[in-house]
């Protein structure tokens, strides 16, 4: 029966030779740091005032267990504490931030390694005292992703990065090789996993190679590659073509733990040199950018400096979207004028969007063509031009999760919560596939996130 | 100062566009009415003994029967888009409208499945009915319950039952670029004796004598060549099987159309139609296998004939496969491709209509709410309903070819 099984992907063209092989730039430099806390700020304790020195990697805030997910935040670099002020964040909300006036000489705190890898709880708590967050995208705590599992078999660690343009994890496991195993091999102490597994996209023989090298070493960490589809860095499909289990909510219910390349890395680094997690690696690209290229880059500095850096928007484009994280699930930003956060793994720039207008004035030739769309344009301009849904099912097929976007659609404009419930709105994962795909150009996940917001809130209304 | 955009995920785009899907169907339709004029023209010459110019003259009816429905169409489309939605006022206007809502696609179909002496009144009427009741008062594009086509020629069979009878009759209608005949479909009077074969289509032939042997078909129409050619009275379009089946394999391999939903339908209709042949061997007479290889052996020639002749190979390849009016998910179009083969059997073999496709795709499409509705929510393998659903399935064609079996071997 696998002909009447949807697609578990589809392919996207990867856009990843602009950056892929050039090197790492560091860019330690920002003027002022802005560490991100959170909306509310008051739910972080804050340890230090306005006229402090703080040296690089200093503890400066830290939310208790009582007042949300625990984590502890870090200077990422050394100076003067300025202000405690609320900065624009990828998410689009204002983030209380402690400003950081950089004295560029990064004076580290004196920290010590951890000295064996024996003790379960020394390894976590060294985590949590880093403040390592999941890099992928999540931000959930890893320490918090640790404790409190049992009967883990398998550590995975995800660098399929299949969203396209970015290439942070790629220059990761590139560039660190040896440290993302070492991260893998501590995360594998922790649970006492007998098994890792690194999953990377096909068509990378550069880090395959290196991987396969490293690996070596041990006997117990495997490589494995996926297709090169959309969205096969999604965990259910990661964990299910690495171990071949499904689970409902969460991968520690069928034993294995899922972490980031990038996590991974951390994890090394927090616990060979006890320095916490002051830096990332930011893919800036788009096809609007001079000169796209990898950061590594300290937490909380402006993404104004990091687009500056790359060359700036090229002087052709008058308007441009400017995304953080990939092309199909990343936000839309207001402007360039926010911070550098632990999530955000790309910067990506890219013309406007056309709205299609019909062309008054024309040669009867013209029109004929244009309106057609069979006249020769640029390829990087974008004309999205809306039209019914013909209901041709390419959104059926295509959806990872087995669902039908186009009916979903149709009852979340119908405000049937009924209907919703019957087409399964909350196993949709927000992917964008369906509105990738369609070839009415309509925004159908725009629609369906709606409907599963307007579902959830009917339902816990109703549970009251 | 750059300016910037926010708009929702995703930022990219695959590039495919409604356009490019809907392009493939002209492209495949417009020269089949070109290949359908030639084939016209081809028949009177060569089976009805007709001159070099009455060839012509027909071949010119059968290209003035094609115009006049897909313009008829484009008309009623442009008028409704006009003065009811109030879409456009200028010329490139008038065809982005055109070229969003489709109506030459819709004309074709409808044009290709007329006969070719339908007078050109009720061609008109025909493609008004088919984008105004079919499709424009449902909402337009992507909103309409019945295949618009379909509507319009299900609306000209029904009103114009003995002008359509006569449309099909070679020897009624004089080959001569008469107006009247022409417009209005007044032709003298028949005269002399009537040849059956060159005055109904081979369906219409077959219903009345029921189950037919091989040697009587070779009687009738020599070969399966003239057959599959489209040497035989019928519409315009139906008849031509090669460039049918040359369409379906360029549009499944362009994944214009799911390919599976012609093969069950088609297939599934062979199935039964065997079926019947294989339990009336008495009457068939057909050779066992033993006996050499040929179009007798088992009775094949029996549902080959009934494949082939009559709109069956059309309806499945275009109309079968209009995305707007079949179920959404792939199970669902499979079971509707199964029912629809069910349907057309029951109504070609029980019913008084020799033709079943028209009317067992009209009968489905109101069935495809429901078919969307069942198969909703996360596919999960097979559920047991759908293994109770398909054994159902699977006995009402068992049963249904046995009952017509005996249904049509008494009869004679």
């Amino acid at each position: 029966m696998k002909l009447f099984k949807a697609k578990k992907g589809i392919h996207i063209p990867g856009k990843k030779d602009a950056t892929a092989y050039i090197e790492t730039v560091k860019y330690t430099s920002p003027e002022f740091v802005y560490i991100p806390l959170s909306v509310k700020g008051t739910d972080f304790e804050i340890y230090v005032k306005p006229g402090d020195y703080v040296k690089l990697g200093q503890k400066i805030a830290e939310r208790t267990k009582e007042k949300g997910l625990p984590l502890i935040k870090h200077a990422s670099v050394s100076g003067e504490v300025v202000a405690t002020e609320r900065q624009p964040h990828s998410t689009g909300m204002p983030y209380m931030c402690i400003k950081i006036k950089n004295d560029f000489k990064d004076t580290p705190i004196d920290a010590k390694p951890l000295s064996s890898l024996d003790d379960r709880k020394a390894i976590l708590h060294i985590i949590h005292q880093a403040g390592i967050v999941g890099l992928g995208g999540a931000g959930f705590p890893t320490e918090l992703k640790y404790s409190n599992v049992k009967d883990i078999d398998t550590v995975i660690l995800n660098g399929a990065e299949c969203e396209p343009y970015i290439t942070a994890d790629y220059r990761i496991m590139l560039e660190n090789t040896a440290e993302v195993i070492d991260g893998l091999v501590i995360l594998m102490k922790i649970v006492d996993a007998n098994k890792g597994i690194i999953v990377i996209k096909k068509g990378k023989p550069e880090v395959y190679n290196a991987l396969c090298e490293e690996v070596k070493k041990f006997n117990n960490i495997k490589v494995i590659e996926v297709p090169d589809e959309y969205p096969a860095g999604w965990e259910k499909q990661v964990v299910y073509r690495a171990v071949k289990r499904s689970y409902e909510n969460l991968p520690f219910e069928c034993g294995v733990i899922v972490n980031n390349v990038a996590t991974a890395y951390a994890v090394s680094n927090a616990v060979r040199t006890g320095l916490p997690l002051v830096e990332r690696v930011v893919t800036v690209s788009g096809e609007a950018v001079v000169s796209p290229k990898n950061y590594r880059v300290r937490i909380g500095t402006p993404a104004k400096e990091l687009i500056a850096l790359s060359g700036g928007v090229a002087n052709e484009f008058a308007e441009v979207r400017i995304v953080v994280g990939g092309p199909m699930m990343g936000m839309a930003q207001k402007n360039d004028q926010f911070i550098i956060s632990e999530t955000n793994s790309a910067i990506l720039i890219f013309d406007s969007i056309k709205e299609y207008k019909v062309p008054h004035n024309q040669p009867v030739g013209d029109v004929l063509l244009d309106v057609l769309h069979l006249k020769e344009s640029d390829p990087r301009v974008f004309i999205r031009d809306e039209q019914p849904c013909v209901r041709c099912g390419s959104c059926v097929v295509h959806c990872p999760v087995g669902l039908q976007p186009t009916l979903l659609r149709q009852a979340s404009i119908a405000k049937n919560d009924i209907l919703l419930g019957k087409l399964d709105v909350t196993k949709c994962i927000d992917c964008g596939t369906c509105a990738y795909v369609c070839p009415s150009h309509i925004y159908v996940n725009e629609a369906i996130k709606k409907g599963k917001t307007y579902y959830n809130v009917k339902n816990r209304n109703k549970k009251k | 100062m750059t300016k910037y955009q926010v708009n929702a995920y995703p930022h990219i785009h695959s590039g495919k566009s409604t356009h490019k899907y809907m392009l493939d169907l002209p492209l495949t339709t417009y020269p089949m009415a070109i290949v359908a004029m030639l084939i016209q023209f081809l028949f009177v010459t060569i089976y009805l003994d007709a001159s070099f110019t009455e060839g012509i003259v027909v071949a010119i009816r059968a290209g003035l029967v094609i115009f006049t429905g897909v313009f008829s169409c484009i008309a009623a489309e442009s008028i409704w888009n006009r003065y009811v939605n109030k879409e456009y006022n200028d010329f490139a206007g008038w065809f982005r409208s055109m070229a969003t809502t489709y109506p030459s696609i819709t004309g074709m179909l409808y044009a290709l499945s007329l006969p070719f002496g339908t007078p050109l009144y009720v061609v008109v009427i025909g493609g008004f009915v088919a984008i105004i009741i079919g499709k424009s008062i449902f909402g337009g594009v992507g909103n309409n319950i019945f295949n618009p086509a379909l509507v319009g020629r299900a609306f000209v069979t029904l009103a114009f039952t003995s002008l359509m009878q006569q449309a099909l009759n070679y020897q009624a209608i004089p080959f001569t670029l008469n107006i009247s005949s022409i417009l209005f479909g007044i032709n003298p009077e028949v005269t002399g004796a009537v040849d059956a074969l060159s005055s109904a289509s081979p369906l219409t032939i077959i219903a009345k004598e029921g189950l037919f042997t091989y040697s009587r078909f070779k009687e009738l129409y020599g070969s399966f060549f003239r057959i599959f050619v489209g040497f035989y009275p019928s519409a315009l379009g139906e008849s031509l099987s090669f460039w049918i089946i040359l369409a379906f394999i360029f549009l499944s391999i362009k994944k214009t159309i799911n390919w599976f939903v012609p093969v069950i339908y088609v297939g599934l209709v062979f199935v039964m139609t065997w079926g019947v042949a294989l339990l009336n061997q008495d009457v068939l007479q057909w050779t066992s296998l033993s006996s050499g290889l040929s179009f007798n052996t088992l009775g094949i020639y029996y549902p080959l004939f009934y494949v082939i002749t009559g709109g069956l190979l059309f309806g499945a390849v275009f109309m079968a496969t209009e995305p707007v009016t079949q179920p959404i998910s792939k199970k669902g179009r499979a079971v509707f491709a199964v029912y629809l083969a069910i349907i057309t059997f029951v109504i070609r073999m029980l019913g008084n209509l020799p033709e079943g496709v028209l009317f067992s795709i009209l009968f489905m499409n109101m069935f495809t709410p429901i078919i969307d509705n069942a198969f909703m929510g996360q596919k999960k393998g097979i559920s047991i309903k759908e293994i109770v659903f398909w054994i159902i399935t699977l006995l009402i064609i068992v049963g249904i070819t046995y009952y017509t079996s005996t249904q049509i071997g008494g009869a004679l």
